[in-house]
């Protein structure tokens, strides 16, 4: 085996995944070869760092709260600096407000409010009495000595009755 | 004769004949009908009020006998529309049929649509020269104010033709308007006697028939008479028609006439027997008016038609 051959199977040396023949093969080349000697240990070293690093690194517990926060409404974060005034108000309010009322209260009034105005509006056409039918007004009747019949006004005349036709003498 | 003579012959009497074309008809040249008189209507309208009369308006139409006249009231909230047919059924007695329509304003709906009150009426009556018609547009009331329109028939002294043989025209003279034209008065002239021909076909061939005279708008029953050739159905169960000419229209070429009748056979015992055959129709004056009445025959087969002809009564013109 030579440096190149090793350089490949490098990572799987470091792994422990090698065929027996290949680790005897890398063995012996890594007792006759410094360079590869000191590709190995830099490998492991790298690994070994990463491990470390990486443990480090665990998500803060109020990671998820965060992100909630960031896609919270204008309304509720509104809403929650008014009720952060005191812890022990802060508490009631979270209960109740995590008792599943999701609206907010100027909201839920101006909806309260319309469903109360239409409800009052329906029921009131509803129950609304019929109009009666809206007689005619009788024109004042024409004075005295007033010649004849006006055009358009035949009222005096109207009381209601039916046509009639007779023969008579003349 | 010798052919020239017979040429001229011929040629003679192509001339009288052409000559006689311009001469006024038959029914014209007739004794009755060169004196045949004109009728004048006097249209008065009065008011009266507290005993008093005051005249609003006076019309006066003049026409041969079977002139039709309408009076028509227009006001803002109430209008009239009263139709005359007159007819002379005797020398001096007029048969007058009136159609009267009133259409008055009654209020408002909710949704301050105007609201009308109509009514129609129909009447006949039969007056002499010496009567006259009173129209009350607003029916008899105890209050003194009061629309009255007098119908005074008058015999007129022109005659219905001129001396050129043309019948002389329709005349209406107002001799005193309504204020603003609220009364107005329209009259025609169109024919109102008719004979009405009525025949059963079955197969084709004439089995029953029947020929009466008819008046305008006004029904008329026939009962189908069977001839020889009839089938013991027909003669068992004769057709009774009940036809009304309804409707007289002047088109070109000819003029019209609309018709509806009702037909039923007679059981033995001359009750109409139901289900009738209903049917109406329009055709020229003169031509035939044909309906499949087979379904509607209880007979033992057979196909039947019922074949209608109106014409002018004898007298009566169609100009």
């Amino acid at each position: 085996m030579d440096c190149k051959e090793f350089r490949e199977i490098l990572d799987l040396y470091v792994d422990e995944e090698l065929s027996p023949e290949a680790l005897t093969a890398a063995q012996i080349h890594l007792v006759e070869c410094h360079a590869c000697r000191r590709v190995k240990n830099t490998l492991l070293t790298l690994r070994s760092n990463l491990k470390v690093a990486v443990s480090q690194h665990q998500p803060p517990p109020d990671l998820v709260t965060s992100v909630w926060r960031i896609t919270e409404s204008r309304w509720r974060k509104y809403l929650g600096s008014l009720t952060r005034v005191t812890d022990d108000f802060t508490q009631t309010r979270s209960r109740f407000w995590s008792g599943g009322i999701r609206l907010p209260a100027p909201v839920f009034a101006l909806l309260f409010m319309a469903m109360l105005t239409f409800g009052i509006l329906f029921m009131a056409e509803l129950f609304r009495p019929v109009k009666n039918v809206k007689n005619v007004t009788t024109p004042p009747q024409s004075e005295r000595g007033r010649p004849s019949v006006e055009a358009d006004d035949f009222s005096r005349f109207d009381h209601g009755g039916r046509a009639s036709l007779y023969k008579v003498p003349r | 004769m010798s052919t020239p003579t017979r040429i001229l012959f011929i040629l003679l009497l192509s001339l009288v004949f052409l000559a006689s074309s311009d001469r006024p008809s038959r029914a014209m040249n007739s004794p009755q009908s060169v004196n045949a008189k004109r009728i004048k209507f006097d249209l008065t309208t009065f008011e009266e009020r507290e005993g008093r009369r005051d005249l609003i308006s006076q019309t006066t139409v003049e026409g041969p006998e079977g002139t039709d006249f309408n009076i028509k009231l227009a006001g803002a909230r109430f209008q009239m529309n009263a139709r005359f047919l007159t007819d002379l059924v005797a020398p001096n007695t007029l048969k007058v049929r009136a159609d009267l329509n009133t259409r008055r304003l009654y209020g408002q709906s909710e949704r301050n649509l105007p609201l009308y009150e109509e009514d129609s009426q129909r009447q006949a009556l039969q007056l002499g020269f010496d009567e006259k018609m009173v129209l009350l547009p607003f029916g008899r009331n105890d209050s003194s104010d009061q629309l009255k329109i007098e119908i005074s028939p008058i015999l007129s002294d022109q005659t219905a033709y001129l001396e050129s043989g043309q019948r002389r025209p329709l005349e209406i003279k107002i001799l005193k308007a309504s204020p603003e034209g609220v009364i107005s008065v329209e009259a025609s002239k169109t024919p109102h006697r008719f004979v009405i021909e009525a025949a059963l076909l079955e197969d084709g061939r004439e089995v029953a028939r029947e020929t009466s005279d008819a008046l305008l708008e006004e029904a008329r029953e026939l009962i189908l008479r069977p001839n020889e050739q009839a089938s013991r159905d027909v003669i068992k169960r004769p057709l009774a028609v009940t036809l009304t000419v309804n409707q007289y229209m002047r088109a070109r070429p000819t003029d019209q006439v609309a018709i509806k009748f009702d037909a039923d056979q007679l059981s033995e015992a001359a009750q109409r027997e139901l289900p009738s055959f209903h049917g109406a129709g329009i055709n020229e004056v003169g031509a035939y008016l044909n309906y499949d009445v087979t379904q509607y025959l209880k007979s033992s087969g057979g196909k039947y038609e019922l074949r209608f002809k109106i014409k002018l009564a004898p007298g009566e013109d169609a100009n």
